[in-house]
């Protein structure tokens, strides 16, 4: 069960914010994961050319 | 040719004249702040014009030239910053309600390194609020108007800083650009707007909207223009995590170097069946003129830019939401209501999902480092669409596709710019961006400038 507040719920209330979830979602389409699941790119969480 | 209005020379040019002892920094600052406070009105393109502290400034650069002191290239020329720069004894809104009153009691470092190369600056820009959004429709300052158009946007969220170059209020502006807000106005304005390598500009004392795709940037009439700005701003500043150590070039010395052999590739998927005709036109006729001026033209396809928006949502807007954490909680009804629902939407993002679009940058900084061996730049436009009018803009469609070619550019942080390219048969001008690899800023510089001469799209001005 869906805590109160969480965000699917927040998406069936507001399509504007579904339509950026589902935006960011289909980054699951770049390659990030292996077929088994595993999460396979690291974030670039220092972002940096320097 | 007949010579320029003064207000429309450039910053070379007037600066040639203040150096030669014909033209005063005080008269040359008295004469762009008459005009600016005559011509605003309409354009809405600054929030506060500074008069007293420009005019004291021009009196310290003209005794500083009568000394014998040349501080270079911006000695004495009015400039203005978009209303995100702290500044000291002049309030920063940022655009907001909320630092309605702010007086900084510190300088951004850009701020400060363009007074010590004897900028003035007369004002600060009108913007989107707290630069979250690309219309520039700011509902505490009203909307800045197109100097080409007044029912059409400038686009944002530095649309006050690209009003008042177009409009010849200033010679230049300071702007930023986490989506394309230089770029951006830029085009819709039909001037040149640079956003820098990430990195090479500092973002100390500017409000943030996002960390990591924050680049701070110069919005002017010419190329070369942009290339003395950034000489003038670039360089490691500690008070920027993000600032590189690396040693910078002097990025006017190579401007007019050669461009024959450079290889250009024009990006397929930003010259499809979304882009407006007259706007693909223009860019395919500057891509014959590059072509002309020596460069390989070769179209190139990356299929993968179709996820340059999800990872730029994915990141800016929980970023966004950080920053504003604090506000959201205290100040909640003050904030715009677009700009609070977006970082509504941000509150509610996921931390995986943030961590996605970091990851998706990733992948997408990987493919463009390939893209680069096979090509120095990479040319689309910088807008699918022509500037649309103010309540067009509203709609959902022309907001989708205002950042549409350009937020791609600041998940990767390479150097981009937009220049000048044409104009549409109903008078809008249309923008050229070009992309380069990180820290040779040199290249799309020198390629913009070679293109800009062949082409002079940047010698029309608008009837204000």
């Amino acid at each position: 069960m869906e805590q109160e507040g969480s965000q699917p719920a927040a998406e069936q209330q507001d399509p504007a914010f579904a339509a950026i979830v589902a935006t960011v979602e289909r980054l699951d389409e770049l390659g990030i994961w292996a077929e088994d699941g595993r999460a396979v790119v690291e974030p670039a969480s220092t972002f940096s050319w320097s | 040719m007949p010579e320029e209005p003064l207000h429309f020379q450039t910053i070379r040019q007037v600066g040639e004249r203040i150096r030669r002892r014909e033209l005063s920094p005080v008269e040359l600052t008295t004469a762009i702040i008459d005009r600016s406070e005559r011509l605003d009105g309409p354009l809405n393109a600054f929030i506060t014009i500074t008069r007293e502290q420009a005019l004291a400034q021009a009196r310290s650069a003209e005794k500083a030239i009568l000394a014998g002191h040349d501080f270079g290239p911006l000695h004495g020329i009015p400039i203005s910053l978009k209303d995100l720069y702290q500044t000291v004894g002049v309030k920063t809104t940022g655009g907001s309600k909320i630092l309605a009153d702010w007086v900084p009691t510190t300088d951004a470092t850009v701020t400060r390194r363009l007074s010590l190369a004897g900028a003035i600056v007369i004002g600060k820009n009108n913007l989107h609020e707290f630069a979250f959004g690309a219309t520039n429709e700011n509902p505490h300052y009203g909307p800045s108007r197109n100097p080409w158009n007044r029912e059409r946007i400038t686009g944002g969220s530095s649309g006050g800083s690209a009003a008042a170059v177009a409009a010849g209020l200033g010679y230049a502006s300071m702007g930023s650009d986490t989506g394309g807000s230089i770029r951006l106005p830029a085009a819709f304005c039909g001037i040149v707007g640079v956003k820098p390598t990430y990195g090479l500009v500092s973002r100390a004392g500017v409000l943030p909207l996002s960390w990591s795709l924050d680049h701070c940037g110069p919005l002017t009439r010419t190329v070369e223009d942009a290339a003395l700005m950034l000489n003038a701003i670039i360089g490691h500043d500690h008070a920027d995590p993000a600032s590189t150590s690396r040693v910078t070039p002097d990025l006017t010395t190579a401007l007019d170097g050669k461009v024959q052999g450079l290889r250009v590739g024009v990006l397929r998927e930003y010259l499809g069946e979304n882009v407006n005709a007259e706007v693909a036109s223009a860019v395919r006729t500057a891509a014959r003129d590059l072509e002309r001026l020596g460069t390989r033209v070769e179209e190139v396809s990356v299929p993968e830019v179709a996820y340059g928006d999800g990872a730029s949502i994915g990141i800016l807007y929980g970023e966004a939401a950080a920053i504003h954490e604090r506000w959201l909680k205290t100040h909640r009804d003050q904030y715009g209501a677009d700009v609070l629902e977006r970082l509504s939407q941000g509150e509610r993002m996921t931390a995986t999902q943030y961590l996605k679009g970091q990851r998706a940058r990733r992948v997408l900084v990987d493919r463009f480092k390939r893209l680069f061996e096979q090509i120095d730049v990479l040319i689309s436009p910088t807008v699918p669409i022509l500037a649309p009018t103010i309540p067009e803009s509203r709609g959902n469609a022309a907001r989708a596709q205002l950042l549409g070619f350009t937020r791609l550019f600041n998940v990767l942080g390479l150097p981009t710019l937009s220049v000048p390219c044409g104009f549409s048969t109903t008078g809008l001008p249309i923008g050229l961006q070009v992309a380069g690899r990180p820290f040779d800023d040199i290249t799309i510089l020198r390629v913009a400038y070679a293109y800009e001469r062949q082409a002079g799209w940047h010698s029309h001005r608008p009837a204000v």
